[in-house]
């Protein structure tokens, strides 16, 4: 009987504290005024369509792995794709266009604090795209689901890093 | 031996797969809430099936299980509802017509929210549900947004759940944990004594369940 009820109070704490986490404020540059910098919201903007068209391309080629035999033209296309954005990135984060200029973003500080390590992590990526790209091409379905995980490592170690989350 | 207080004896309440099945969704729960919060999805999504076959499981354990168990045993109308908080329905073993409630409502957003998790991915097309590959990435995105706000409606319910539990247990000094680990309480003479189901029915049952899940997933691919 005692247990019984440590445990409901436990639960029922964790979820007070699930549903406190959950009620914080929005991120201050959410909901900000457009103007502060005209020129900043479209390059913003801009990243932020490429990078979604990024994310269409990996859930393409995940959709198509998982299907016993793959549409390789499917995957071919949306790993040219991938490869293709990769050199471009560095070039989407000017001074200006982070947290300071007043969009929602969630390009974090960091980008420009430790633009090193940023740079690592795009070129960790360049590298990652080509030599997917270049797995693709070979056609053997298997290396390509092997290498899709370690190409899925490159997004997740920048955005780990310099992307903040969706909702906090 | 002495005799039990007038009126009340120890009666089964709940069958053993209507307990486990409560016990292993109230662990699940706050699981599946951690992976999510901190981006395990490779531990969320096999997390989130067996959900499914649980849910799936309680659903057709709710067509045919022991009595108690039964959708048709415990959803009463709002007659029925009404007369309860009046204090003058009729005796009844297990839920209660407003517990009744609560039960449907929380196996809802629970079916709901697991449906949801099926076609759910995350925005990098990394990690997704089985089922992700038959919408498009915006559809995908869509359904992961209401994934996740159903989840704070889970929240509501399942607090509404753990108030009422402790309503009976401080105001009415009836503990209701106890039976649902037991499976034995306390129970009225006039109602009617829970009929259990036969062990068959829960082997059926498992075996959709589990099925059905693995399937999904993608096990037998
Ligand atoms: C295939 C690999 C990648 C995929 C699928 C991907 C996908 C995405 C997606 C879907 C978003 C959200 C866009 C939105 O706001 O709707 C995003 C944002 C972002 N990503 Fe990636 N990404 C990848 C690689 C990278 C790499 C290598 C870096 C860093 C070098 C990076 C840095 C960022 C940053 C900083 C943002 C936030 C942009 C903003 O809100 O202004 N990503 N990414
Ligand atoms: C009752 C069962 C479930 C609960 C309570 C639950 C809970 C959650 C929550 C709270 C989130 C949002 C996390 C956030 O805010 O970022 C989430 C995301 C997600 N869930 Fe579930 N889930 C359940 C079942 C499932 C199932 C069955 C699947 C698929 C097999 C699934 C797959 C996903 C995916 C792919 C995401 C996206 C995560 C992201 O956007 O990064 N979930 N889940």
């Amino acid at each position: 009987m005692r247990k019984a009820l440590l445990g409901a109070v436990t639960v029922a704490a964790l979820i007070g504290i699930a549903a406190c986490n959950r009620g914080e404020a929005p991120t201050p540059s959410n909901g900000a005024s457009d103007s502060a910098s005209s020129g900043s919201t479209g390059i913003i903007r801009e990243r932020q369509s490429h990078y979604k068209d990024m994310g269409k391309a990996s859930k393409a080629i995940a959709d198509e792995l998982r299907a016993d035999t793959p549409s390789l033209p499917t995957v071919r296309e949306n790993a040219q794709r991938l490869a293709d954005y990769a050199p471009r990135i560095l070039t989407w984060f000017p001074a200006g266009s982070g947290p300071e200029a007043g969009v929602r973003t969630r390009a974090k500080a960091e980008i420009w604090s430790d633009q090193e390590g940023f740079g690592r992590a795009a070129a960790g990526f360049i590298t990652a795209a080509e030599q997917f790209n270049a797995i693709v091409k070979s056609g053997d379905v298997a290396a390509i689901r092997a290498d899709r995980v370690e190409l899925g490592k490159a997004c997740s170690n920048c955005h780990d890093r310099f992307r903040a989350p969706e909702r906090e | 031996m002495t005799a039990p207080p007038q009126g009340h004896a120890r009666v089964r309440i709940w069958d053993a797969p209507t307990r486990i099945f409560h016990w292993a969704i109230a662990l699940l729960i706050p699981f599946l809430w951690w992976t999510a919060e901190e981006e395990r999805l490779d531990l969320h999504i096999p997390a989130g099936l067996t959900m499914f076959g649980l849910i799936l499981f309680r659903l057709l354990w709710g067509l045919v299980g022991s009595s108690t168990a039964r959708f048709v045993s415990f959803v009463k109308g709002p007659w029925t509802v009404a007369r309860y908080l009046a204090g003058r329905a009729s005796p009844v073993i297990g839920h209660s017509p407003l517990g009744a409630f609560s039960v449907v409502a929380m196996l809802s957003a629970l079916a709901a929210q697991v449906g949801l998790g099926l076609f759910a991915s995350d925005e990098d097309g990394l990690f997704s549900g089985p089922l992700a590959h038959l919408v498009s990435y915006e559809t995908s995105e869509t359904l992961t947004d209401w994934h996740d706000r159903l989840f704070d409606l889970l929240l509501i319910l399942i607090g509404l759940h753990l108030a009422a539990v402790l309503f009976y247990l401080i105001v009415r000094r009836r503990n209701l944990v106890l039976p649902m680990v037991t499976g034995a309480g306390e129970g009225e003479d006039a109602a009617m004594p829970m009929r259990p189901a036969p062990a068959w029915r829960f082997w059926i049952a498992a075996t959709i369940a589990a099925g059905a899940a693995l399937w999904i997933g993608g096990a037998f691919a």
